[in-house]
C-alpha cells in the first residue's frame, strides 16, 4: 500500500480504531466490512507502519476459556495518515462520532 | 463476564476446525498467531452471543461466513511463505552442501570445468565477433564495406572528401589507410604498424589523447605537410620509456622525421582493435611514406581508405547506408569505374557495418565458424559435466531417501521438496560457476599465447577479458545448468515412497528405476564423449596427413628472412642491388649451400595471384578461373628451395631486364592451359587485357608445389625472374649445411653490413615460416583435442561413480554369491561385464552419433574423410579401455567383500 495514499476501506477502518474499536470482529461490526476485507487491510496497515498490534493479557483470556485476543490500535504515522485520509474523504467526518459502547473487555 | 462453563472442546466448533483447515496455507512461522489470533476472535464472539442469548442460526452462519473470510486473509500472507522458504531452502541447501564436503567439491569441480570452458569461450567469441571500440558510443560507430568486403580498403581519398561532404547522415566520417612503417631507432630500424588518416579520426572517433592533441582539420589540408604524428599509449610506455617530455620530439619514420603532438589514450589501439596501430600520421603524407602511391589521393578508383563514420542521432544504420549508397552511386555515374576483366560486375554498393571483434568481414566469417565449432565442443562437455552431477544428486538422493521420506510424511508436499533439491543445485551451479571463472580466466591466459603466428609488424592483439558481458553469460550458463542437472533428480528423490524408506527397506523397484537413469545417464555421457574425441582425432589426423605431405619443396635446412623495401627509401636501381650484394655475401658465408630471392616464398602469409592468358588465342575453358600464383624469383630459385626441374631450362643471368621477358611454370599450369601440346616456346601474357606487358615465352616446367594448404585451386603458379619485374617485397631464402638457427647471426650481419636501417629482426626457419599455414589445424587438435579429453575424463568418472554404486547396492547378492561359492574372478566378471555392457551401448550409440556428426567438420579437415576409419576405430578402442578400466577398480573393491560381512549388511 502506497505511502500517501489508502484505500476508502482501509481509511475506514484508520478511522474506527481511532474510535476505540480495537478488534478485528468489532471493526467489522461498526464498518460492516466483511471479514475478507478487514484481515487484510489490518495486515497491510500493520506492514506499513500504521498500526501495531499486541495480543491481549493471558489471564483474561483464561477466564473465558479461549486463546488470548490480538487488538490493534494506531500509532503515530497512522494518525498522521488518517487526518490526510479524512480530510480526503470527506464523508467520512459523518462516521466520526464519540464512542459511547466500548468494547467489554478492557486490556488492563 | 461469565465464566465459561458452558464451553464445548475448541475444536468441535465447525467454524473453528475451518480456521484449521485454512491455517495450513498459512507460511509455518506465521501459522499459530494467525489461527490463535482467528480462534480468539471466533470465540470471544461466540461467548458473548451464547451470553446474550443471541447464539441462533442466524448469527452462527455470520460467524460461519467471518470464518470463510479467513481464507482471504491467508491467501494475502503466501507471498511471505515464499521469501520465508527461498531463505529457508538456501540454509538448508548451505547446510546439506557443507555437511557433504566431498560431494560437493566433487560436483563444484565438475561443474567448474564445463562452466570454465565455456565462459573461456565466450570470452572468445566475445573478443573476435562482438567487442565494439573502446571510445564513447561505439553503437554509434559505423564502418564501410564495399560489396563482399574483402579487401582493407573501403573508399578512394576523392571518394572520401564527397561522402564527407553530401552526407546528412552521419556527424563525421573519417578515413584511414593501413600501413607497414619503418621506425628509426638510433641506427637501426624496426616495422611497426601505422594508420594514416583524416584530419578528423580522433573527432569523429571521440578519443581524447592521454597527451597532446589529436589531429586538428587543416593538418588535412596540403599533401605533404605537416610531418605530424601521434603515438600509442603501448608504445610510448614500452618503446620510449613513458616519456613526459615526449610532445614535440621529433620521431623517424621512414627515413622523415615527424614531430609528436599526441599520445594516445591507454587501451585504444585504432579502428581494428584486434590489429593495433603504433603510429597515426596526418593522410596528406601518403606520398612521403609510400611513393609509389604518389597519385592515389587524387585518384578515384584507388579504394586504399578503410572509411569510419559517427551515425547521427536518431539515424538508423540501413538509412544511412541507404543515403550513402546515393552518393556513392552519384559519383560512379560521374566517374565510372574502369571494367577491368575481373571485376566487370564487381558489386560496389557501400554497406554499412558497426565495428566489431575482428573488424575484417572475411576474417570474422572464418571466425563466426571457429567460434561455433568450438561452442558445440564446450556444449557437450557441459553436457557430460552435467550428466555427472545430476548422477552424483541421483546417488545422494537415495542416501537421502530416509530424510526426504521423513519430510513427506511430516506434510512436505513434494513441490516443496522438489524445489528444496533445486535450491541446491542452484547453490551448487553458483559454486561452479564462480570456480569456473577462475577456471576461464586461466584458460584464457593460455588462449592468449596461441597467437598465430603473423609476420613483422602486424601485430595481434588478442585481449580476453572476463568483463560483464562474459559475467553475464556464465551467470546465466550456471543457472540453467542447475536446471538441467537438478529437475531430474529432484523430481526423481521427491517421490513418494515413505513406508519403505521409513522402513528402511531397499525398496529393489525404485532403485532398479534410478539405476536405469543413472544407466542412461552414463551411456549418453559415452556416447558423446566419443564423439568429441573422434572430432579431436579427426583434427589430429588431418594436422598428420598435413604435415606428412610433400609441398614439392624442402623445408630443412632452410631460412627465410622478408623485407618491404619501399619504406626504407628505397627505388627500383637501390632494391636490386641491394638484393644482389646481399645473395653474394649470403652465399660466401661458411655453412651455405645455395642462397637466392624471391619476392615471397609458398605456403607463407603472402600470396600474389594474377591474370594470365596464352598469348594470341582463346583459354582453354578449362583454365578459366583458375586463380594463378604469380612468384618473382631470384636466380637459383628451384636449387635453393629443392623443387625439381621437369623440363626446359631454369632462369639465367642472360635473362636480364633487357633480354625477351621469359617465364616457368609448374605441371599443373601446364596441363591446364597446354593440354595437348608442349608449353615450352609458348607465350603466356599478364595481367590484364588492356596491359601492354610483352609477354613471356615458356622457357622450363617445374614440379607442382603447395601455394596454400586450403585451396585446391590454387595450385598453378607461375615464375618470372626477379631481374625482369621488380618487387618492393623480397624474401631472402638460404639453404644451409646444417641447423639454419646457427646462420641468424651471420645472416643479419650480412644484412646490416649493407644497410643498418632496414629491420631484419623477423628471421626464421622455413619450417617456422610456413607454420601460419598449419596454424588454424594446429587449433583445432589442440582445442578440441583438450577439450575432447576432458569429455572423456568426465565421462569415465561419471562411469566409475555409477560402478562404484553398483557394487555398493549389490554387495548383499555378491556376499550370498561368494557365499555359495562364487570365485573372485566370477564377481570380477559380473561387475566388469556390467559396465562393459555400458561401455559398448554408449561406444555404439557414439559411432553412429559420429558417423552423422563428423560430417559438418568436412571443411575443417585435411586429406581424410569424415568417416576416418582409424580414427573411429581408435577412439572407440580408447573409449573402450578407459571405461573397462573405470569399471575395474569398483569391481575389484567387489571381490574383495568378505561374505559374512556382506550378509549382515542391508
Amino acid at each position: 500500500m502506497g505511502k500517501s495514499f489508502l484505500s476508502f476501506a482501509a481509511a475506514v477502518i484508520l478511522q474506527a480504531l481511532d474510535n476505540g474499536y480495537q478488534y478485528g470482529f468489532d471493526i467489522m461490526d461498526i464498518t460492516g466490512l466483511p471479514s475478507g476485507t478487514v484481515y487484510p487491510a489490518l495486515r497491510r496497515l500493520e506492514d506499513a507502519g500504521y498500526v501495531r498490534s499486541k495480543w491481549e493479557k493471558h489471564s483474561i483470556a483464561q477466564e473465558e476459556a479461549r486463546p488470548p485476543r490480538k487488538y490493534y490500535e494506531l500509532t503515530r504515522e497512522g494518525r498522521d495518515m488518517l487526518a490526510e485520509a479524512r480530510s480526503r474523504y470527506r464523508m467520512l467526518e459523518q462516521a466520526q462520532e464519540p464512542k459511547t459502547d466500548k468494547p467489554k473487555t478492557s486490556r488492563a | 463476564m461469565q465464566t465459561s462453563s458452558n464451553n464445548s472442546p475448541r475444536f468441535s466448533k465447525p467454524y473453528l476446525a475451518l480456521i484449521l483447515m485454512i491455517g495450513v496455507i498459512v507460511p509455518r512461522r506465521l501459522r499459530a498467531d494467525w489461527r490463535q489470533e482467528w480462534e480468539a476472535e471466533l470465540g470471544h464472539r461466540e461467548m458473548l452471543l451464547a451470553e446474550w442469548d443471541k447464539l441462533n442460526w442466524q448469527n452462527k452462519l455470520d460467524l460461519w461466513w467471518r470464518s470463510l473470510g479467513a481464507f482471504w486473509d491467508a491467501l494475502l500472507l503466501q507471498p511471505r511463505r515464499m521469501e520465508d522458504e527461498m531463505f529457508q531452502d538456501l540454509r538448508y541447501g548451505c547446510r546439506m552442501l557443507l555437511k557433504n564436503p566431498g560431494f560437493t567439491l566433487i560436483a563444484v569441480i565438475t561443474l567448474a570445468l564445463g562452466i570454465g570452458a565455456n565462459t573461456a569461450i565466450f570470452s572468445l567469441t566475445n573478443a573476435l565477433l562482438f567487442r565494439s571500440l573502446p571510445v564513447p558510443q561505439p553503437e554509434q560507430l559505423v564502418t564501410f564495406n564495399r560489396g563482399e568486403g574483402v579487401s582493407l580498403g573501403a573508399v578512394s581519398y576523392p571518394d572520401f572528401v564527397a561522402l564527407r561532404e553530401r552526407n546528412e547522415v552521419l556527424s563525421g566520417l573519417a578515413a584511414s589507410h593501413f600501413t607497414e612503417l619503418s621506425f628509426g631507432n638510433g641506427s637501426r630500424s624496426e616495422v611497426v604498424s601505422g594508420e594514416l588518416v583524416s584530419g578528423d579520426y580522433f573527432d569523429v572517433l571521440r578519443v581524447q589523447p592521454a597527451l597532446g592533441r589529436g589531429f586538428l582539420p587543416e593538418e588535412e589540408r596540403t599533401f605533404g605537410s605537416p610531418p605530424v604524428m601521434v603515438i600509442s599509449h603501448g608504445f610510448w610506455r614500452s618503446r620510449l620509456n613513458g616519456d613526459p617530455n615526449i610532445i614535440n620530439q621529433t620521431i623517424t619514420v621512414n627515413r622523415q622525421k615527424y614531430s609528436v603532438v599526441g599520445v594516445a589514450p591507454a587501451g585504444f589501439n585504432g579502428i581494428r582493435e584486434m590489429f593495433p596501430t603504433d603510429f597515426w600520421l596526418p593522410l596528406t603524407m601518403l606520398p612521403q611514406v609510400n611513393p609509389t602511391l604518389q597519385t592515389s589521393l587524387s585518384n578515384r578508383h584507388d579504394q586504399l581508405f578503410a572509411a569510419i563514420g559517427r551515425l547521427k542521432s536518431g539515424v538508423s544504420i540501413v538509412r544511412a547506408q541507404a543515403a550513402l549508397e546515393t552518393i556513392n552511386r552519384q559519383l560512379d555515374l560521374a566517374d565510372p569505374p574502369v571494367s577491368h576483366q575481373r571485376n566487370v560486375n564487381e558489386d560496389r554498393s557501400i554497406k554499412l557495418e558497426h565495428p566489431q571483434g575482428l573488424g575484417i568481414p572475411s576474417l570474422q566469417r572464418r571466425a563466426k565458424i571457429a567460434a561455433t565449432l568450438l561452442f558445440v565442443v564446450v556444449g557437450i562437455v557441459l553436457l557430460i559435466a552435467c550428466a555427472n552431477v545430476a548422477n552424483l544428486l541421483l546417488t545422494r538422493s537415495t542416501a537421502r531417501r530416509k530424510e526426504i521420506a521423513v519430510r513427506l510424511a511430516l506434510g512436505a508436499s513434494r513441490f516443496r521438496l522438489a524445489r528444496q533439491m533445486l535450491t541446491e543445485s542452484l547453490l551448487l551451479g553458483l559454486l561452479g560457476a564462480g570456480a569456473g571463472l577462475l577456471l576461464a580466466f586461466w584458460i584464457n591466459r593460455a588462449l592468449m599465447t596461441l597467437k598465430p603466428p603473423v609476420p613483422g609488424a602486424v601485430g595481434f592483439n588478442l585481449d580476453l577479458r572476463l568483463d560483464a558481458s562474459v559475467l553475464g553469460f556464465t551467470l546465466l550458463l550456471a543457472m540453467l545448468v542447475s536446471l538441467l542437472f537438478g529437475l531430474v533428480p529432484a523430481l526423481a528423490a521427491s517421490k513418494p515412497e515413505v513406508v519403505p524408506a521409513l522402513k528402511d527397506e531397499t525398496g529393489a523397484a525404485t532403485k532398479h528405476g534410478r539405476l536405469n537413469l543413472r544407466n542412461a545417464l552414463v551411456v549418453s555421457q559415452l556416447a558423446v564423449s566419443l564423439v568429441l574425441l573422434i572430432a579431436a582425432g579427426l583434427f589430429i589426423r588431418s594436422l598428420q596427413q598435413m604435415q606428412k605431405i610433400d609441398p614439392g619443396f624442402q623445408t630443412e635446412n632452410r631460412l627465410a628472412l622478408s623485407f618491404y623495401l619501399e619504406p626504407q627509401g628505397y627505388d627500383e636501381a637501390k632494391g636490386r642491388e641491394f638484393a644482389r650484394q646481399l645473395v653474394e655475401r649470403v652465399r660466401a658465408l661458411p655453412g651455405v649451400q645455395a642462397a637466392t630471392m624471391a619476392n615471397y616464398l609458398p605456403m607463407g602469409f603472402m600470396l600474389l595471384t594474377e591474370e594470365v592468358a596464352i598469348d594470341g588465342r582463346a583459354t582453354p575453358p578449362d583454365a578459366r578461373n583458375l586463380n594463378i600464383a604469380a612468384q618473382l624469383i631470384g636466380l637459383d630459385y628451384f636449387r635453393t628451395i629443392g623443387t625439381p626441374l621437369v623440363r626446359g631450362r631454369d632462369f639465367t643471368p642472360q635473362d636480364s631486364a633487357n633480354a625477351p621477358a621469359v617465364a616457368i611454370i609448374n605441371e599443373t599450369l601446364a596441363r591446364r592451359f597446354f593440354p595437348n601440346e608442349d608449353p615450352i616456346g609458348k607465350r603466356l601474357r599478364f595481367g590484364d587485357a588492356a596491359s601492354n606487358a610483352q609477354p613471356c615465352e615458356i622457357v622450363g616446367i617445374v614440379k607442382d608445389t603447395l601455394i596454400r594448404l586450403d585451396d585446391q585451386r590454387l595450385r598453378a603458379v607461375t615464375y618470372r625472374p626477379l631481374a625482369q619485374q621488380h618487387s618492393q617485397r623480397m624474401t631472402l631464402l638460404v639453404h644451409t649445411d646444417g641447423n639454419p638457427n646457427a646462420l641468424f647471426a651471420a645472416v643479419r650481419q650480412a644484412v646490416q653490413a649493407l644497410d643498418e636501417n632496414l629491420p631484419a629482426q623477423d628471421i626464421k626457419t622455413l619450417d617456422e615460416f610456413i607454420a601460419f599455414t598449419f596454424w588454424p589445424m594446429q587449433m583445432g587438435a589442440r582445442l578440441v583435442g583438450a577439450f575432447g579429453l576432458l569429455g572423456l575424463l568426465l565421462a569415465s568418472v561419471g562411469l566409475y561413480g555409477v560402478m562404484s554404486y553398483a557394487v555398493a547396492a549389490r554387495t548383499h547378492e555378491i556376499g550370498v554369491r561368494m557365499a555359495l561359492g562364487a570365485e573372485q574372478r566370477d564377481v570380477l566378471w559380473l561387475i566388469v561385464g556390467q559396465g562393459l555392457n555400458l561401455t559398448l551401448l554408449g561406444t555404439g550409440a557414439g559411432l553412429a552419433l559420429a558417423l552423422a556428426a563428423t560430417r559438418v567438420l568436412q571443411r575443417f579437415l585435411f586429406g581424410i574423410g569424415t568417416t576416418d576409419p582409424i580414427t573411429f576405430f581408435g577412439v572407440a578402442l580408447l573409449l573402450t579401455l578407459v571405461a573397462l578400466l573405470a569399471c575395474w577398480l569398483p569391481a575389484r573393491r567387489a571381490t574383495q567383500v568378505d561374505p559374512l560381512v556382506a550378509l549382515r549388511h542391508d
